[in-house]
Formats: C-alpha cells, sequence, structure tokens
C-alpha cells in the first residue's frame, strides 16, 4: 500500500461523506474489514494520464444511513427505498472519485470517469490478483465504510496536492 | 420572483440532494421539474416555462454539454440561465464549460454556493424565507 495515497484517499473521503452526507466519520486504523461484513460495493473505473478504479464497500446500516442522510429523510420516516440506497451508494463513490483524481494529478489534466456500477463486496479485495494502492477504512455512528483505489500499471508520481 | 427551476441528473438520489439544498439556500422556488439525462431536459423545456436549469454533466442518452449546445442554438434559450453541477476536476474541462455560458459548480456544494451561483445568474435568491 502507498502511504501518501492512502492519506489523501483518506481526506477526500471523509471530506466527501461530510459534505454530500452529513455523515462525519473517522479513519479506522483497525484491520481492513472483511469483504464479508460488507452488504454492497460500488465501484467506479477512470481513465487518463492513468488508470483504474476506485470501489466503496459498506454495512447495510452504513448503506442506508448515506441514502437518508443525502435524500434528507429523518429518524421516524420511511427508510429509503432499496433503489435510492444503491443510487446513493453509487453517486457517492463517484464524486469520491472525482474529487480524489485532482488531488492525485492535479487540475491541468482530464480523466473521463464512467457510470458507477454495483459489484461484489469482494472487489474490495480485488480482482484478477490486482491489489488496491490504497485502502482507508471510515468509522461512522452507522458502521464501517472502506474505500479501495485500483491503478493499473505503475502508480503515478503525485502531483496534485 | 419565484423560479421554475429544471433539475437533470440521471441519479434520481442526486435530483434529490439538489432538490434539498435548493430549498435550504432559501431561493425562492416555483414549480421544480426533473429529467434524468439531456434529451428529457430538452422535451422538459419545450413544455414547461423554466427559469433556471441546473445539470450534471455525464448522463446517459444525452450528456450535459451536449444539451447546453442544443440549448443555446434556441434563439429564445439564448440567455436561460444554466448551471452545471459536476464531480469534474478537471481545470481544461471546467472552463470549456463554462465558455458555453454557464455556472460550474462543484460536487459536494453547500447551499450557500447554489445561493450566490443562482444570485450572480437571476438576480433572483434575497427573498430568503419568502
Amino acid at each position: 500500500m502507498n502511504k501518501d495515497l492512502e492519506t489523501i484517499l483518506a481526506s477526500v473521503a471523509e471530506k466527501t461523506l461530510a459534505e454530500l452526507a452529513f455523515i462525519f466519520s473517522v479513519s479506522d486504523d483497525q484491520e481492513p474489514m472483511p469483504a464479508s461484513a460488507a452488504l454492497v460495493a460500488s465501484s467506479v473505473e477512470f481513465s487518463g494520464p492513468f488508470s483504474g478504479r476506485l470501489t466503496l464497500a459498506v454495512s447495510a446500516n452504513m448503506l442506508s444511513a448515506i441514502a437518508a442522510n443525502m435524500l434528507g429523510i429523518d429518524e421516524g420516516d420511511p427508510r429509503p427505498l432499496p433503489d435510492q440506497q444503491r443510487d446513493a451508494l453509487k453517486e457517492m463513490t463517484n464524486v469520491v472519485c472525482g474529487n480524489l483524481l485532482p488531488r492525485l494529478a492535479g487540475t491541468q489534466v482530464v480523466f473521463k470517469i464512467e457510470a458507477p456500477d454495483l459489484v461484489e463486496p469482494e472487489a474490495i479485495d480485488g480482482t484478477g490478483g490486482q491489489r488496491p494502492v490504497a485502502r482507508t477504512a471510515l468509522m461512522l455512528d452507522a458502521g464501517r465504510a472502506e474505500f479501495a483505489l485500483f491503478i493499473n500499471g505503475e502508480v503515478p508520481a503525485l502531483t496534485g496536492r | 420572483m419565484a423560479l421554475n427551476v429544471l433539475i437533470v441528473d440521471d441519479s434520481a438520489v442526486m435530483r434529490s440532494m439538489v432538490l434539498k439544498v435548493l430549498k435550504m439556500s432559501g431561493v425562492p422556488l416555483g414549480e421544480v421539474r426533473e429529467a434524468s439525462n439531456g434529451q428529457e431536459g430538452l422535451e422538459t423545456l419545450a413544455e414547461y416555462w423554466i427559469d433556471l436549469v441546473i445539470l450534471d454533466i455525464n448522463m446517459p442518452v444525452m450528456t450535459g454539454d451536449e444539451m447546453i449546445s442544443r440549448v443555446r442554438a434556441i434563439p429564445e434559450y439564448i440567455d436561460l440561465p444554466m448551471i452545471v453541477v459536476s464531480t469534474e476536476g478537471s481545470q481544461t474541462r471546467i472552463e470549456q464549460i463554462i465558455e458555453q455560458g454557464v455556472k460550474f459548480i462543484h460536487k459536494p456544494f453547500s447551499p450557500e454556493l447554489i445561493r450566490q451561483a443562482i444570485q450572480e445568474l437571476t438576480g433572483v435568491g434575497n427573498e430568503q424565507g419568502s
């Protein structure tokens, strides 16, 4: 794992969760959440000066909390529908990715970010032998959220900070 | 003056979020309509009176870029206030978008930021709480 990448990933993820879903989290230095503990995951692929994907895996309570906060659903109101929960997770992944790439590569380069997709929770560990270059877990009242960044090929020099 | 707003985004949750932030901003709202891509957005524009369009860029069927181009090609909409709300982080791309005569707001965004953009575009928004 790349410590610099992990620091940036954690910072962007915390800030986005706070601003998009009004959820305030702290970095969790414990062991990564086992994929089996996650209910669902979302992944978004990007290409440009370098390519890869960002994956977000969350527990059931966390998924509901993200969607409820993004939609402004108060306690006591009906919980978000499953479609809304999945949509919220995908949008969260998309926004974190969109905010992460300029922090890694600067604002003068152009990345193409694909539409986010739902993936199996095991994708957080990597597929086809590919391992994440950075991984961060955030602890929240509602549970844990775990982000993993995959980069195809060499990890680029960080020019965006 | 209450603004009739069209929100164009392929994510239903993001459309709801934009509406929530709009309400929090205190900008007086009239009818609020939603579309899930640029094509639906154009169809809604043809059918209803819209004062302000808030749209995403990356959408299926028709992107926000194409919708803006098509809107600007219609004489009566050449000055229609439009705000792009996107995760785009490239300054090069943001400048290209702004050159089309729209405001750009980066996701995530605050009620204050969108109120300021709306005020600058329309002059409406000082009537907070009305």
